[in-house]
Order: structure tokens, then sequence, then C-alpha cells
């Protein structure tokens, strides 16, 4: 089977999306093909549509960005969907949709979008997961699948993983971090203040309004 | 001030907006803009303003100057179409880096003390029923996000459909 991990993250470098593909690919058999599309950009050459016609599955990691798919994102999808209804294909699509809020739930909408892309596509939808505080796996590269900030993960990452290597459909699945959200709320403005004091700037100057 | 962002060519911009009041800012495609790379410099650098030089990099005080904001978008995938989800990608600075609990969920802090009326027309032939349900879903989550004093959405066939609806 070929599986294509679609990185759907404006950033080339850094991504929480790039992350959260990596950790899916761990739990993925080595008996299948797996190719890796970077889409960080507004237009999509040949060699990437005729990657994407090719797959079997498709994995789409992208962050949420105000409540919906990033706009570069968007033109992609657009050009996805013409070259893919030119003729059909049996392709099974997933998402692995991030956020930098709390709630899981908050991706539900950048998913539902996911999938009348797939409709649109003519395409079967897999399933989607929104993740809240994507970065808090991000930085926990090394940290073990199941343990700290991936604890909450293991379980809804493994059915997602069953269902694709069957290419089944399942519901979608929201994933909250593992510490309270208050805890996180604080630890996160912390974190704010002292990036802003990095560049010069005090915790005022951030909230500044021009 | 009313911001009027829209992904209309020139003719239906002419014909569904004519004499526009003194105060209306119209966002349409003739302005250059660049994609948001998430490099959080509105937050961390320059608070309050995008770092990308472009039509778009004051965006956010923009947005604080308004009391209404009306989107005119085609309807995509149960959300809007490129431009205009673009122009919504860039008004991050609008926000705070600072987090907060609004409605029951994590959101970004005010950086300004307006709350604006955001209503929203989708336009489109074939707009699916899923699609329809995500767009009104979309548009709450914005009006939260926003911190909006109220949201409203409606949906149109076509240009001419909104036309006479606005008149």
């Amino acid at each position: 089977m070929k599986i294509g991990l679609i990185n759907g993250s404006p950033k080339a470098i850094g991504s929480t999306s790039a992350v959260l593909l990596d950790e899916l690919k761990a739990l993925l058999p080595a008996d299948h093909d797996l190719i890796s599309l970077d889409m960080h950009h507004t237009m999509l050459n040949n060699s990437q549509l005729e990657d994407v016609a090719s797959c079997d599955v498709l994995v789409f990691a992208l962050p949420m960005y105000m409540g919906g798919i990033p706009s570069h994102l968007l033109h992609c999808l657009i050009q996805l969907e013409k070259s893919l209804t030119e003729s059909p294909h049996d392709m099974t699509v997933y998402a692995i949709v991030n956020n930098g809020h709390y709630e899981g739930f908050q991706n539900e909408t950048t998913i539902s979008m996911m999938q009348n892309w797939t409709s649109r596509a003519h395409l079967k939808w897999g399933q989607g997961i929104g993740i809240g505080t994507g970065i808090m796996i991000a930085l926990a590269k090394d940290v073990p699948m199941g343990h700290g900030p991936k604890k909450n993960l293991a379980h809804p990452y493994s059915t997602f993983v069953n269902n694709l290597l069957d290419r089944e459909s399942g519901d979608n699945l929201y994933v909250n971090p593992t510490y309270p959200r208050f805890a996180l709320l604080q630890g996160a403005n912390h974190d704010w203040t002292k990036q802003g004091k990095a560049h010069g700037l005090r915790k005022k100057d951030l909230t500044t309004a021009p | 001030m009313k911001l009027i962002i829209h992904d209309l060519n020139q003719s239906e911009a002419d014909r569904l907006f004519g004499q526009l009041p003194d105060d209306a800012i119209l966002i349409g495609k003739d302005q250059e803009i660049h994609q948001c790379v998430g490099c959080y410099g509105c937050w961390v650098e320059t608070p309050g303003l995008c770092r990308i030089k472009d039509d778009f990099s004051d965006i956010g005080k923009r947005m604080a100057q308004s009391d209404e904001v009306e989107i005119i978008s085609r309807c995509l995938y149960g959300g809007f179409s490129p431009f205009v989800k673009n122009v919504l990608d860039r008004t991050l600075p609008y926000h705070q880096p600072y987090l907060t609990i609004r409605d029951g969920e994590m959101h970004q802090k005010d950086r300004y003390k307006n709350h604006v009326n955001l209503s929203v027309r989708f336009y489109g032939e074939d707009i699916t029923l899923p699609e329809k349900a995500t767009a009104e879903r979309f548009v709450e989550y914005n009006g939260i996000d926003l911190h909006a004093q109220s949201h409203r959405v409606s949906f149109y066939k076509n240009i001419e459909e909104m036309e006479a609806h606005r008149q």
C-alpha cells in the first residue's frame, strides 16, 4: 500500500505537523511504501500532483488557522481536486489537525472542511484527529508514545493507524493535552513573556495596541 | 467604520457595493497579500503589526477601527476562498499572544477594546448541505475567536441573488 504523508504547514522547518507525521510513521509497519510530500506554498508542481495521484492513502497533517485550513493549503487542495477528479481514484483520506489552544475539538471545523474536500475530490473519507496544543507533542520529540505529553495521544493514534492500515473509516477523534488547562494556560503565557524578552520587549509591550 | 473583505472581481464589486459610505473600507483581491507563515513576529517582535511587508501588515489595526466586518466569499469546502482566508489568517496581530478562557474554550486575549459585528455572506451555485453546516459552525467559531459582539451567516447562489438581498 502506498501512503502519502502530506505536511500542510506553511512552515518548511520546525512545524508541529512534521513531528505529528513522524510520530505516525513510527507506528506504521515497514512493508508499506511511504512518500513524504511538503505543501508549504500555494502552488503544486506536476511531480507533486503525480505523487499524490499514485497513493492509496493520503494523510494530511496541518495546523488549524483561525478555525480553518491555512490559505496556502486551500490553493493546493483546489489544484488537487481538479487533478484527482480528472480520472477516478480509489483513495482514502485521513487528517491530523493541531491547534495552539487547549481543546482538540477546536479543530472540528477544519477536519470537517477536509472531509468536504474529500467529497469534492470523489475520494473516501477515513478519519480525522484534532489535537489541542500540538506544540506540547512537538516539544516532546524524544518522549515515548503513551508517556508525558503524549499520554493522551497513544490510544487515538493507535485507533487511527489501525483504521488507516485497513483503509477503514472511523469517527473523528479529539485529543486534549495531558496537563490541566489552567496549568497549560499559565505556562504558555509565561513562555510568551519570555519570547518577548528575547526580543527586548517587556510584558506590557506585548499587549500594546498600535 | 465598516470593513468589507471580499473576493469579487472588479465589476461584481462595483455592482454590489455601488456608492459606499465614507467610513467603509473595501479589501479585495487587487491588494498584495502574502501568506501567514506562523512566525508569531506580530506577537513577540512587533506587537500588533505583521512583519510581512505588504498591504496587510496593519490589518489588525484596521480591524480594531471597525465596528462592523462584512465578509463576502465563495464557499469553499465549508470555509472561505483562499484570498479571504488569507486575509483572516493575517489578522493574528489583532489578538494578543496571551491566552484566556472564552465561552468555555481557550482563545487569545483581546488586544483592542472593540467588539465587531461580524456578518458573512457565502456564495456558490452548488454549496452542499454538509458544506453549509460546516460554514455555519466555522463562522460561529470566528465570532468567538474574534470576540465579536454578534455574528451572522447567509448563503446565496450568486452575486445577483446577494445584490437583490442587499437592496
